[in-house]
């Protein structure tokens, strides 16, 4: 009898890591390659794609082939630390207007400091037209690492930016005068929309969305809710679920520890401020998300990916309303991945980091 | 000789733990004023997890880092000043000050702008840890007068 039971425990034990693993056969196919630190990748359908290099370039894939030239006419950008031409988003509408955005770091006129600045431009050919700069984060800083730079559209047409905390200014992330650690709401022209949280508090500034966030790099709309993807210091990276006027803590509270070893606050909650839906401790330096809603691999269907770069993998995380149930490593066979997204007909795409990095697709087998 | 090297590694375990309690209460403090329940206990605790972290968790130990600005400072005061026919003090305090002031511009010089010692960001974190400094060479000059080599 007890033989019985103890084989009985085996069985459920083997059946239920079976169960758990990743039984998904899938490719990959390297569409472009030879990039120079792709960071942002934009799905206009299945074989055109827009993404940008950090140093500098706005980049193409049209009809599935890269285009060598870049596209012409993007601003000059600080091309430094973790700065240069970083997220780039399609208009909601781009299909008839090609209106896209930009966002990257610039140096000021006759200064040696610098900002996160997002335009707004035609993409017409291979080049940029009537751009306009749309936003530019206030103040500027002396470093070069930590300025957020995704953006994401929400249901209102209006456009939220992630900005990080610059590193040296992370208590900054806890006022409201200024953007550092902040997500931003702006219209898509640059105006502001009168709705805002902070819109008639003078002590704010008034284009703030929500605050106490490090350096989001990871942002989504997915059928209303915003989550925001952030990194942490030495662990503590973090999902949230964004909401107006909402405080998400850095660096008061903090699953993390400062990169000197130091605490950088001995609490991890508070009242008032928010708790992410997902955080990791050690860190895996999270750099892109998606949630996935198409059917080409049904079982990943309704799943968040975040792309990370240590080590280089994805982690697929299982949704159950707003909570995260269980947590699948896949896609750890390359190398650091800086951003992920799919194509319309469901396949997955990864850009992978450094010079050298590469656009892959990933379709089932 | 060793006397004089233990002596110098001395003092900067005295200015390392000095620039650990500067970073600690310039963190805490702030959290303070964000109205986080601070207490006595957690003070200690995160002093102490600091102490150990900052010198065992960190890519670069803080003692490493603020010891090899200090002891060339020192060590070249000391050389320096045996030339000169003077009270020591006042130089190994001096010199002590601006291993400090050397670190907070180094590093930032170094690293692209960025400040890795939390507390030194600020002008105040910057002249507590000059300070630090200061009191980590007068320390050392104490330790040299017990032996007799500071005398006019």
């Amino acid at each position: 009898m007890k033989y019985n039971k103890f084989l009985f425990v085996i069985l459920i034990s083997v059946l239920t890591l079976f169960l758990r693993s990743e039984e998904v056969d899938y490719n990959y196919t390297v569409i472009a390659e030879g990039l120079d630190r792709p960071w942002s990748l934009a799905v206009i359908d299945d074989r055109n794609i827009i993404f940008t290099e950090l140093s500098g370039s706005l980049r193409q894939i049209k009809d599935g082939e890269l285009l060598l030239a870049p596209v012409a006419g993007t601003p000059e950008v600080l091309f430094k630390g973790q700065g240069g031409m970083s997220g780039v988003v399609l208009d909601p509408d781009f299909q008839n207007n090609k209106v896209l955005y930009l966002a990257f770091s610039a140096r000021d006129e006759g200064t040696r400091t610098n900002t996160l600045k997002v335009i707004r431009a035609v993409l017409s050919n291979n080049e940029l037209k009537d751009i306009k700069e749309i936003y530019s984060a206030f103040p500027s800083r002396n470093t070069a690492l930590h300025y957020g730079a995704k953006m994401v559209f929400m249901d209102d047409g209006t456009l939220l930016i992630t900005n990080g905390d610059g590193f040296n200014y992370r208590e900054k992330a806890q006022t409201l005068d200024n953007h550092f650690g902040k997500i931003v709401r702006i219209n898509s022209d640059g105006s502001l929309p009168e709705d805002n949280p902070f819109s008639g508090n003078s002590n704010a500034l008034p284009e703030i969305w929500s605050y106490g966030h490090r350096n989001p790099q990871g942002i989504i709309n997915y059928q209303g809710n915003i989550y925001g993807l952030e990194h942490g210091p030495m662990g503590g990276d973090e999902i949230n679920i964004i909401k107006p006027g909402n405080n998400y803590g850095w660096p008061a509270i903090t699953y993390g520890k400062d990169y000197n070893g130091s605490i950088i606050s001995p609490f991890t909650e508070m009242k008032g401020m928010e708790q992410p839906i997902k955080y990791w401790v050690p860190s895996i330096a999270p750099s892109g998300m998606m949630l996935y809603d198409k059917e080409l691999f049904p079982e990943w269907t309704g799943s968040i990916f975040v792309s990370s770069m240590k080590p280089g993998s994805v982690r697929r995380l299982e949704l159950e309303g707003n909570r995260i149930i269980e947590e699948h490593i896949i896609f750890d066979d390359l190398s650091r991945i800086r951003d992920i997204a799919y194509l319309p007909n469901g396949s997955i795409l990864l850009a992978t980091d450094g010079s050298g990095g590469e656009i892959i697709k990933v379709q089932p087998n | 000789m060793i006397r004089t090297f233990f002596d110098l590694l001395l003092a900067a375990l005295v200015v390392t733990i000095l620039v650990v309690v500067v970073s600690t209460s310039s963190n805490l403090l702030w959290l303070s004023s964000l109205n986080m329940p601070i207490d006595f206990n957690l003070v200690t605790s995160t002093f102490l997890k600091d102490v150990v972290g900052m010198n065992f968790n960190s890519q670069i130990p803080l003692y490493l880092l603020i010891s090899i600005p200090l002891i060339l400072f020192l060590f070249c005061t000391k050389l320096i000043s045996r030339k000169i026919w003077m009270n020591r003090t006042f130089p190994y305090v001096l010199a002590g000050g601006m291993s400090m002031l050397f670190l907070m511009i180094f590093l930032p010089f170094a690293l692209d702008n960025l400040e890795p010692i939390s507390g030194s960001r600020t002008n105040i974190g910057k002249l507590c840890m000059t300070m630090c400094g200061c009191l980590g060479g007068y320390i050392y000059s104490l330790m040299q007068t017990s032996k007799g080599e500071n005398e006019i």
